[in-house]
């Protein structure tokens, strides 16, 4: 009876699960706007008009009319009169023979038919094929033909949702389980050890001259105490940018300008040499980084200031200052690493994110190409951040992994090095010199001999286990190409010939 | 010499072959899929949308049952496929996806082990050298073509078979529906054609060859004049 329309329903509820395994809601209203700013609706517009990018249009189903005419509207548009003629035959068939029925039988339309659904039938057929009236265009659709169209585009629309959202949780997975993102640190455990001891340091004076104080004046008022708190950090030499009044751990008046590069101010020492290297020019993400690494540094300074407070009360003994001095540093250490870590991390999921909306726009129909990108992804993550990520180390280069971008698109930046480097690769293999080609020669022969040649390092096979496969499989494809080309070049030389 | 000349000259050319299905061909054919079942699916849309009104002015028949009528009651299944063929699309494309990669990490990881046993290091491939390398890589390349081409059909299949599920019978394919497979089916015509073009090109270059390699023959391959 109603199998089929429980097919359809089950059809609805594929689509369902999909989006809801998706990982978010799928809304009517979502879809709307995907339709209207969409890759694959726009294949679908060019064939039957930008009325399509307007799914509920404000006119209903009728909203065709203005640019409805393409070629294919304009033939499905009389299609539509033999639709509508058909149905006036059959509408005329089932009137006469249901009314012979009706007289012989004594049932309306008689025993054979089901009276309600062919009723049913015919009035939805009546609905649906009449031809809707045309307000500017040539073609005159059925409200039906819209309907087909109306579901293509709705069908589509969820398609780009679930694509790009598929996208965006794969690439934030894969981020989540790299290894590559594990951020070296210039900052060693010595510079860690310096700053909590300046801490401990300032910490023990302070608590010195505040010991002194209330043994001088054991009642004081909260007034004398403040006054004897300022009097300390002043002949303490506190760093004034850390201590005076609310402690604002952004340190926007330190993050001012950066310009001329870094200008340090007072409490920039506090972080020793670790941010020599961020000029807000040269990485666009130095800000969030700086303002990260300077509230660990200040926590931990804080710390190894409380350390000093105690010991300068008798709280603490001098061998336990140094023991939790150099556990503080440690903690300190791996702190700071962490700290940059997430901070970057975060960034690079907006990536992710990033990149699936942009695959959304496109459409579920570049799916296949997006694989391309998706299966380099991995590669160029691997090859670049392992190298480039690296905070406040010897000859980094951080400009060279983030220059030129508006946003935190790393990946894009990523995908566009290994593009970079297969154009770059392609390049070579067609000549660039001796020195170059004895390169590529000795390169795509080394790709080419497996583990067997892994004692010279050149085997792409073993080129990690988080590189895809396929990619795997066309790199060595690359450097056949490469070996043939060069083989051919230099066996067509008249020395070769010889 | 001129023997010598035209081998490693094969050699290079079957290399350069094999590169191009490895680097180029095989890594294209997620989205040559996706291509073709994309057009498949816009010409089913445009099927249904021309013949909506016919589809429609069907349920006017008598004969059949609730919703639907006799003469209408296959268009469900076209209409199915509309609706539903982009989200399978991405559900076997994202399924390709990962059965791609299991496949291929597994051809890696066996394939690379073989020819470390086989080569047994350097010394091993300068003695083994170019066979055993032709060998594997040929071996590589087939094995690749049936995983990447098996796994990557998904994208057109995995909609119909699931429609298959929930229709009574197949939505119907068009000539886009096999339209990767008419391109794979091509390329390896072409490179069949490509290697026949070779030794042709090769014989007109080196000219007839000779009963017996005496005096005045072939020598470098070219006539002695």
């Amino acid at each position: 009876m109603i199998k089929k329309l429980t097919y359809l329903a089950l059809g609805m509820m594929a689509s369902s699960l999909a989006m809801a395994a998706s990982g978010d809601e799928l809304s009517w209203n979502e879809i709307e706007q995907q339709a209207q700013n969409s890759g694959s609706v726009t294949l679908l517009a060019k064939l039957y008009g930008s009325w399509v990018f307007d799914l509920f249009g404000s006119g209903g189903a009728g909203a065709a009319a203005p640019d409805v005419a393409t070629p294919v509207t304009v033939f499905a548009a009389l299609v539509g009169v033999a639709g509508w003629t058909l149905f006036m035959i059959l509408a005329g068939y089932v009137g006469l023979v249901g009314l012979i029925r009706t007289a012989q039988q004594g049932e309306f339309l008689g025993r054979e038919w089901d009276s309600t659904w062919v009723l049913a039938r015919l009035l939805g057929a009546l609905i649906l094929s009449a031809p809707l009236g045309s307000t500017g265009g040539s073609a005159n659709l059925a409200s039906g033909q819209t309907l087909v169209i109306r579901a293509a585009v709705v069908s589509s629309a969820a398609a780009d949702i679930i694509w790009g959202k598929t996208l965006t949780a794969i690439g934030q997975e894969r981020i989540r389980t790299d290894k590559t993102m594990q951020v070296d640190i210039g900052f060693t455990i010595q510079q860690a050890h310096v700053l909590v001891s300046k801490g401990e340091t300032l910490g023990e004076c302070w608590g010195t001259h505040m010991r002194q104080e209330k043994q001088t004046n054991p009642s004081m008022t909260s007034e004398q105490e403040r006054a004897a708190d300022a009097r300390a950090k002043q002949d303490c030499q506190m760093d004034r940018a850390l201590w005076a009044g609310e402690r604002d751990r952004t340190r926007g008046d330190v993050l001012d300008d950066f310009s001329n590069g870094v200008r340090r101010r007072e409490g920039d020492m506090v972080i020793g040499s670790i941010d020599t290297w961020y000029k807000g020019e040269e990485i666009h993400r130095a800000r969030t980084i700086q303002s990260t690494t300077r509230a660990i540094a200040e926590t931990y300074y804080t710390r190894g200031w409380a350390i000093g407070n105690d010991f300068a009360n008798d709280r603490l003994s001098p061998e336990e200052v140094d023991a939790r001095l150099a556990s503080l540093a440690q903690e300190l250490h791996s702190a700071m690493k962490t700290g940059v870590e997430t901070i970057l991390q975060s960034s690079y999921r907006n990536s992710a994110a990033l990149y699936g909306s942009e695959a959304r726009k496109y459409g579920w129909v570049s799916a296949g190409n997006y694989y391309r990108i998706l299966a380099t992804q991995q590669t160029a993550i691997n090859s670049a951040l392992g190298e480039a990520v690296a905070v406040g180390g010897p000859g980094i280069n951080p400009e060279s992994l983030t220059s030129g971008l508006a946003n935190d698109d790393l990946i894009y930046h990523n995908v566009q090095r290994s593009i970079t480097r297969g154009e770059m690769l392609m390049e070579r293999s067609g000549m660039q010199g001796a020195a170059d080609s004895v390169d590529s020669f000795f390169g795509a022969a080394g790709s080419l001999a497996g583990d067997g040649l892994s004692s010279i390092g050149m085997n792409p096979l073993s080129a990690g286990e988080d590189t895809d496969p396929l990619v795997v499989a066309a790199n060595i494809g690359h450097s056949l190409s490469t070996l043939a080309q060069w083989g051919g070049i230099a066996s067509s030389m008249p020395f070769a010939a010889k | 010499m001129a023997v010598k000349g035209d081998t490693i000259k094969s050699v290079l050319v079957i290399l350069l072959i094999l590169g191009v299905f490895l680097g180029d061909i095989i890594p294209s054919l997620p989205w040559v899929y996706f291509l073709f079942g994309t057009i498949a699916w816009l010409v089913h849309v445009t099927e249904m949308f021309v013949s909506a009104p016919l589809w429609i002015a069907a349920h006017a028949a008598p004969e059949g049952s609730n919703h639907t009528s006799n003469l209408a009651a296959k268009g469900y299944n076209n209409m199915l496929y509309v609706m539903l063929y982009p989200v399978l699309a991405i559900g076997g494309f994202i399924a390709a996806m990962s059965i791609n990669w299991v496949g291929m990490y597994m051809l890696n990881q066996m394939i690379g082990e073989q020819f470390s046993n086989q080569m047994g290091g350097l010394l091993g491939f300068l003695a083994h050298g170019i066979p055993t390398l032709l060998g594997f890589t040929l071996l590589y390349l087939g094995c690749a073509w049936v995983i990447v081409n098996t796994s990557f059909n998904l994208i057109t299949a995995f909609p119909r078979t699931i429609l298959n599920w929930l229709s009574t019978s197949d939505p119907g394919h068009n000539a886009f529906d096999s339209g990767g497979h008419q391109v794979i089916g091509a390329v390896g015509t072409v490179q069949h054609r490509l290697g026949h073009a070779y030794n042709g090109i090769k014989a007109l270059v080196s000219g007839p060859e000779k009963p017996s390699a005496g005096e005045g023959e072939v020598k470098g391959g070219k006539p002695k004049i």
